[in-house]
């Protein structure tokens, strides 16, 4: 696809942590393509690379340790890893914006949440101090916060109300991409719904390409138009919402699935994948997953899968489908 | 607020009496007295027993304690055994010099000491802040007198720069001075801004600040800095302390007529008004200036301002 056309495109990313001398290879050959006005699923296991996915995009990654090995990130047709400090700084908050995963954490505790949105408006937008608080107060409304309360500060909100804060600083300079890493997980149940509302609002309202990275395969299904299924740093199985929910040929997407619980068939046990995600200094020759996958063969230990289109957007990554693309699952 | 300040003033008074009681009792447990040191070579037991009625020293303790208290509260510092004149006014005199080494070895250590500090945690494992690293373990380990006594060797003997002693030649004359009362400050205040400035910029909200496009400038100086100050706050107002301590020593070897040369004489003298009167004034200084680094928190961290009572306004 041309470049022009997508909002996001990360090409053959591989990503590695120096931590005591030892290599930590946290992303491996990760391609994602996001069309403008889409919504991309990075869905995986803790540790499984998506933040690093995430703050590579920002080229944000904690320095020193962390390293871009090889591959090129493309938003908006611009290379990230190509551009001046200052350009990119531009980039930052206007054309590229992320929310974090901890809302406790990601407020500066000694700014009114006003400021915190405002100031995005002031560096990219040109906005006087003034204007940028009127509009930050329009922005916090927005995210179904009271405009009245746009000078408290961080430690007199809800965790739920600093996650909405967080997405009114990622959303002031309507960014192209928004990218949320595990935008609901710190919250419960009732305000997580509350969250995804407000995204899938913003999701039809704009053009707006999001890049949603979660373990909840339910928000996948909610938010997505795509889904990558990512596991020890590569992704094991990428494709549509219907080629993932509907058609999955992955073992570790099937163990996924299984995890969950039905609410329909409450008798049906669950099917936890056996095992831990392998530890990253330490990966497993071969597919990464074969120690806990119940169709391993001989091959898996010793060789790397190859990726294997079974239509024109769903591929895989899996030697089950060496010979052919029936699903085996 | 303002009932805040308040109530931590009345927090002095205990302070004061425990401070007096304990000095009080130490001074009269101490062998000789004041009449044996002012009658030197004249002493006989008539002379001593009249000048011990005349001082107020033949009642009893108890008696002579509750009486200092009682002039206490009424302003009243009493007079000095030696010299005979209001201690308040040797106070008046004295005072002046040791805040001005005070206040300049406290602007030049957090004038120095946050910047550098600053610079440190920023570049790591720069050259620079090896150094400044060295400098600050320098810094703790120090003693106020030899340290002293180097620059002195240093500046004054081998250069003749800077005066030896005295306070005549102005800010030239502080120089010195301020320097070896501060050094240790300065390595704290340097050394805890570096540690606290490093937790600062590892903190969650420094990347969102980076991922909004703030500036690298801001985000050190605005972002991070403004919650990085705390502990160093903490140390420039928990050491004022420690520099008082400092500044007998440091009035000691540049011959400096303060307030530390004062307490040093009249504990040798055995000058109980003189010694009190000195250590009154410094636990006040001591006590607000801790009360000046509370206000301080409260102004730098709306999470405090709430517990102070401040408005907090409601959802």
């Amino acid at each position: 696809m041309d470049a022009q056309q997508n909002t996001l495109e990360i090409k053959n990313l591989t990503v590695e942590y120096i931590v005591d001398n030892e290599v930590v290879k946290a992303v491996t050959g990760v391609n994602i393509t996001i069309p403008a006005g889409k919504t991309f699923g990075l869905v995986g296991e803790t540790g499984a690379g998506k933040t690093t996915t995430a703050l590579s995009i920002l080229n944000l990654l904690p320095l020193p340790a962390g390293r871009i090995v090889s591959g090129e990130i493309f938003v908006n047709g611009q290379n990230v890893f190509g551009l001046a400090p200052e350009r990119l700084r531009e980039m930052r908050g206007s054309q590229m914006a992320m929310v974090f995963q901890d809302p406790m954490s990601s407020l500066n505790p000694i700014k009114t949440v006003g400021e915190q949105i405002a100031e995005g408006m002031r560096i990219h937008r040109g906005l006087g101090s003034k204007e940028a608080l009127i509009e930050a107060t329009k922005m916090l409304e927005m995210v179904g916060i009271p405009g009245s309360r746009v000078s408290e500060y961080p430690h007199q909100f809800s965790g739920g109300m600093k996650q909405r804060v967080i997405i009114a600083i990622a959303l002031a300079c309507n960014p192209d991409l928004l990218i949320a890493d595990e935008p609901t997980t710190a919250l419960d149940v009732t305000i997580q719904a509350q969250v995804l509302k407000l995204i899938r609002a913003l999701k039809e309202n704009s053009r707006m390409a999001m890049l949603m990275i979660t373990h909840a395969l339910g928000i996948v299904a909610e938010v997505c138009d795509f889904v990558g299924i990512m596991y020890a740093g590569r992704i094991v199985e990428c494709g549509t919402l219907a080629d993932i929910f509907d058609d999955l040929h992955h073992p570790y997407t099937r163990g996924l699935f299984g995890s969950l619980p039905d609410i329909e068939n409450r008798r049906v046990e669950l099917k936890p994948i056996p095992g831990l995600i392998p530890d990253p200094m330490d990966l497993p020759p071969g597919c990464a997953f074969h120690p806990r996958c119940s169709y391993a063969r001989a091959e898996c230990s010793r060789d790397l899968p190859n990726v294997k289109w079974l239509s024109d957007t769903h591929y895989i990554s899996c030697h089950l489908y060496n010979e052919t693309s029936e699903n085996k699952l | 607020m303002g009932r805040y300040i308040i109530r931590r003033l009345f927090a002095l008074i205990p302070v004061i009496l425990v401070l007096t009681f304990i000095v009080f009792t130490i001074l009269h447990l101490t062998p000789g007295d004041a009449t044996t040191i002012i009658l030197g070579s004249d002493y006989t037991p008539e002379l001593g027993a009249k000048l011990k009625v005349q001082l107020g020293l033949d009642r009893s303790l108890p008696v002579q304690y509750f009486h200092y208290l009682a002039n206490l509260m009424h302003g009243d510092f009493g007079m000095s055994y030696v010299t005979r004149a209001p201690v308040l006014d040797q106070l008046g005199v004295r005072l002046p010099n040791t805040a001005w080494i005070v206040v300049s070895a406290m602007v030049l250590c957090v004038s120095l000491g946050i910047p550098i500090g600053i610079r440190a945690a920023t570049k790591p494992n720069s050259v620079f802040s090896q150094f400044a690293m060295v400098f600050g373990l320098m810094g703790v380990s120090m003693p106020i007198f030899w340290l002293g006594l180097l620059l002195i060797l240093f500046f004054s003997v081998r250069l003749g720069w800077l005066p030896s002693s005295g306070l005549d030649q102005g800010l030239k004359s502080l120089i010195l001075p301020s320097i070896t009362l501060g050094f240790n400050y300065m390595a704290n205040i340097m050394r805890t801004t570096r540690s606290s400035m490093m937790e600062s910029i590892r903190q969650d909200f420094i990347r969102t600040a980076r991922a909004k496009g703030v500036s690298e400038h801001d985000v050190i100086y605005d972002h991070a800095l403004g919650n990085a100050l705390m502990p160093t706050i903490t140390i420039i107002g928990m050491n004022v302390g420690t520099l008082l301590g400092g500044v007998v020593l440091t009035e000691t070897v540049f011959s400096i007529p303060g307030m530390g040369r004062l307490l040093v004489e009249a504990i040798n003298q055995r000058d109980t008004p003189c010694v009190l009167g000195t250590l009154v004034v410094m636990a006040i200084c001591v006590a607000v200036s801790n009360l000046i680094v509370d206000l301080i928190y409260a102004y730098m961290d709306p999470r405090i301002r709430a517990q102070f009572g401040a408005k907090v306004r409601k959802a």
